[in-house]
């Protein structure tokens, strides 16, 4: 169970774009981040994982003491990030990705996951043996997702995995996530499209410049009017 | 005023007052043979072109960004001009000099082609043109290399030593005023935008290209002028002498150790350096590479800096600890202290 | 001619072994390593030492002097560009510049300033003629241990989880963090793989010619040239780009050995100006 405290970082000396934030995951499979461009999330997602020059506070997972670990032991522990972008790598197969994202287990496991990945995404396995920096955007994101769930991970950060994907992509991404979240995986998820967003999940914070403004779970935040005004456009 | 704020003033104020400091300084040392004999002179004289070569590395690795690991080279063709210049053709002082330098620019003009390529291969070129030169020199009859008939060339001293302690003087305040110059003009803001990052320079429309062979040819003419100049001081120019790898280590490491893309820095590093020398291990003669390898190490490794950033450090706590309101944005670009992380 | 092109050849090979560190390397870490040269002759030394010194028979020398030249790569890699390779490149090229100074140096007051060879006896036939030119077959063993080498280096970064690793670290560093690499680890590694190979080269060139501690730069310069020729960041074009560097330094040297240097630099500007990929196009783009 990730627990984040009065978690404060950035990027330079002095300067938090992450001021404060606590996040508790919990009670909640899926727990959606949102903001507007440049609120923090990324950065805060980065900071999870180990990734900022500089952070403070405590990150906890199943009580073990996450944030003074560099960021490879923090994945090792099993929080696995999906970054914005994708970021995969683009001159190794598709197979090769894969088995980086298996680093450092045996080859029998490594073959009867990666066999689990093909099943969940059958285009990857047509692609096994393409250079990841050939495919389509939705396939680099199928991969992306099926490199981070290669480890079995126990928190799956996802950062605005449907962007720049066509619609019917985004769909299917959003029918994933649940079914992720079946195998006992929890799921961090930042996403632009805050109504998908709130759906998807059971608990949801907003922030902005760094600081939670708003945090419960996504049902009462879908029906509160400051949610509805400033990222549903409704009123 | 105090010595905080003065600094920090010139530091920031406009060019004229920093030539001006230039100037003072320069006249102060000028005084220095009424009270110093032959051998403080000699030395003073290596310290001033010392520092006139590091100031000149200074201007295209400290300032541009685009280290040259060859630099020895215009300094060493430039003393070849002098030296076969003046035997061979019996041309005066002044002419070998302005034929050193141009010659030394014209050799950087040579790089236009390697500046349009990302900058290792500037770096790597560098090195691999004092390599050609070291063997071609050795090896030409016409600058009698070893395989000819002489091993150098003997030239006979054409000034007083006071004369060149002047020469050189006056050339080291002619190179850092151009430095400052330079640093403040266009070329220079171009200069600090490459060096932050080129990209988004050229992108923005500065002609990067075009900036840095120009830095790189006014980096590489002064250092041919000394070497001119220089050769009738030595009185002995061979390759063995003039194109030894230790001169472009110790153009870099003055400029790394006082602070590289500073203006004092290499004034600093190239005096304090030689201070160093004198005390310690001027009787080292061997283990000289050595050690200046060792230090541009550590220097690099422990405080990138230089002497230049730990004292501008100091000014800056100074100076916050004397008014905690923010700083007015100063005019004209920071000076880069210490390096960014990229 | 075909005595250029067989002798190119057959040095090109340790050209190429020489350039493969110094692509990874830049590739990998994103640095220019200067002291990669001084890497090739140190192992060529320690190679001859431990022959001369200890009557270690050849391959047990050459291994041991590969082995010492990756181990003190790593140690470069940890001790020193561990903690620069993130500021701006000025400062790791004066820093490798500053290495490559000091390993020389040293080697210089260990071992002498004098240029020294390792001559065999390997009781091999001297060799063959290929029809008008004579193939010294202890050169031609010389190349095929080379060539082997090369291959062995194309598995492990090929084939293994420990070449896919540095393989993942050079295409996206932070997501290899994020799938649980080690950046730092492997870049000591992608050190020790550079040095390993980079003494393996200096080993058998001491075989064939002279080596002094004052020739590590020329081994840069060289390996330079070698990728600049192939290409940056490719594997195989640092062989092919080995091979043509070979021919061409030896043609240089051998038709008009008083400007020799000053043509292969001048290949490398015909390159730069004409075709600044390299002979088999680019890798993935190095970032400095
Ligand atoms: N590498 C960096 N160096 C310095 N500042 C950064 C860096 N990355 C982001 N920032 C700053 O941190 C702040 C937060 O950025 P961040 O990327 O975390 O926002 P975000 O919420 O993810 O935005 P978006 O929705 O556009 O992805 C911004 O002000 C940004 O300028
Ligand atoms: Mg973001």
């Amino acid at each position: 169970m990730l627990k984040v405290s009065n978690f404060r970082g950035g990027y330079r000396k002095g300067v938090a774009v992450v001021d404060g934030l606590q996040i508790d995951l919990r009670q909640s499979a899926v727990t959606s981040i949102l903001g507007s461009n440049g609120a923090g999330k990324t950065s805060f997602l980065r900071g999870i994982c180990g990734l900022l020059p500089w952070r403070t506070g405590e990150v906890e997972l199943n009580g073990e003491r996450l944030d003074r670990l560099a960021p490879h032991d923090i994945a090792r522990l099993g929080v696995r990030m999906v970054s914005e972008g994708r970021g995969t790598f683009p001159t190794l197969t598709v197979e090769e990705n894969l088995k980086v994202g298996g680093y450092g287990l045996s080859a029998p496991v490594l073959a009867t996951r990666m066999e689990r990945e093909f099943n969940r995404f059958p285009r990857l396995y047509e692609r096994r043996g393409q250079i990841a920096g050939m495919m389509s955007g939705g396939e680099q994101q199928m991969l992306a997702i099926a490199r981070a769930m290669m480890s079995d991970p126990r928190v799956l950060i996802l950062d605005e995995p449907s962007q720049g994907l066509a619609p019917i992509i985004v769909d299917q991404i959003f029918d994933l996530i649940p079914r992720l979240t079946q195998e006992g995986v929890q799921v961090l998820l930042v996403e632009q499209d805050v109504g998908r967003g709130l759906e998807v999940s059971e608990q949801a914070v907003v922030i902005e410049k760094g600081r939670a403004t708003l945090s419960g779970p996504s049902r009462e935040l879908l029906a509160d009017p400051r949610v509805r005004e400033s990222f549903l456009g409704l009123s | 005023m105090n010595f905080v704020s003065m600094a920090y003033a010139i530091r920031t104020g406009p060019v004229r007052n920093q030539l001006l400091c230039l100037a003072v300084f320069l006249l102060v040392v000028a005084l220095c043979p009424l009270v110093m004999n032959d051998y403080w002179l000699r030395l003073m004289v290596f310290v001033f072109v010392n520092i006139g070569l590091a100031s000149s590395w200074n201007l295209i690795g400290g300032f541009g960004g685009y280290a040259s690991f060859g630099h020895g080279v215009f300094f060493g063709v430039g003393a070849f001009a002098g030296a076969v210049g003046m035997v061979r053709f019996g041309l005066p002082l002044p002419a070998v000099m302005v034929i050193g330098g141009a010659l030394s620019a014209a050799l950087a003009a040579l790089f236009v082609p390697v500046f349009r390529q990302k900058g290792l291969y500037f770096a790597l070129s560098t090195l691999a043109v004092m390599l050609v030169f070291e063997t071609v020199l050795q090896r030409w009859t016409f600058t009698r290399g070893l395989r000819s008939y002489d091993l150098g060339w003997t030239l006979a001293p054409s000034l007083p030593l006071e004369g060149f302690f002047y020469l050189f003087l006056g050339l080291l305040g002619l190179i850092v005023g151009s430095i400052i110059v330079v640093v403040r003009s266009k070329i220079g803001y171009a200069l600090h935008a490459i060096r932050k990052d080129e990209v988004l320079a050229s992108s923005i429309g500065v002609r990067t290209t075009k900036y840095k062979a120009i830095t790189f040819m006014i980096s590489a003419a002064w250092p041919g002028v000394l070497g001119a100049a220089f050769a009738p001081f030595l009185a002995y120019v061979s390759v063995q002498s003039v194109f030894d790898v230790s001169i472009t280590l110790n153009m870099i490491l003055i400029t790394i150790f006082g602070g590289a893309g500073t203006v004092i820095g290499p004034i600093v590093g190239g005096i304090a350096l030689s201070i160093i020398d004198q005390i310690a291990w001027g009787n080292f003669l061997e283990y000289h590479r050595l050690i200046y390898g060792a230090l541009i190490v550590a220097i690099t490794t422990l405080h990138p800096g230089g002497l230049a950033s730990v004292f501008w450090g100091w000014v800056e706590r100074r100076r916050s600890a004397a008014k905690p309101v923010p700083r007015p944005s100063a005019p004209g670009h920071p000076p880069t202290s210490a390096p960014r992380r990229a | 001619m075909e005595d250029v092109l067989v002798y190119g050849l057959l040095r090109g090979g340790i050209y190429a072994l020489a350039a493969f560190g110094f692509s990874l390397v830049l590739g990998v870490i994103g640095i220019v390593n200067f002291a990669h040269g001084a890497l090739v002759v140190f192992g060529g030394l320690l190679t001859q030492y431990l022959a001369v010194k200890f009557g270690v028979p050849y391959a047990a020398a050459m291994i041991g002097g590969a082995l010492g030249t990756g181990l003190l790569g790593a140690v470069i890699q940890r001790l020193f560009v561990a903690r620069t390779f993130t500021l701006e490149p000025l400062m790791v090229l004066v820093q490798t510049f500053g290495i490559a100074t000091v390993v020389t140096e040293l080697g210089t007051l260990g071992w002498g300033s004098e240029e020294r060879m390792l001559r065999l006896k390997t009781g091999l036939p001297p060799g063959f003629m290929l029809g008008d030119t004579f193939v010294p077959s202890f050169d031609l063993v010389v190349f095929a241990v080379s060539l082997v080498s090369a291959a062995v280096l194309f598995v492990v970064l090929g084939r293994t989880e420990f070449g896919r690793a540095i393989r993942a670290c050079r295409d996206n560093r932070e997501s290899a963090q994020l799938s649980g690499i080690n950046l730092g680890r492997t870049f000591e590694k992608t050190m020790f793989l550079s040095g390993t190979w980079a003494g393996l080269a200096g080993a058998m060139f001491v075989t064939l010619s002279p080596v002094a501690p004052y020739m590590h730069f020329s081994w840069t310069v060289d390996s330079f040239l070698v990728i600049t020729i192939g290409g940056l960041g490719s594997m195989l074009g640092a062989l092919v780009g080995g091979l043509v560097f070979g021919v061409l330094s030896f043609g240089a040297s051998f038709y008009a050995p008083t400007i020799a240097p000053a043509i292969t630099f001048g290949v490398l500007l015909v390159f730069l100006v004409f075709r600044p990929q390299g002979l088999l196009g680019a890798g993935p783009a190095i970032r400095k």
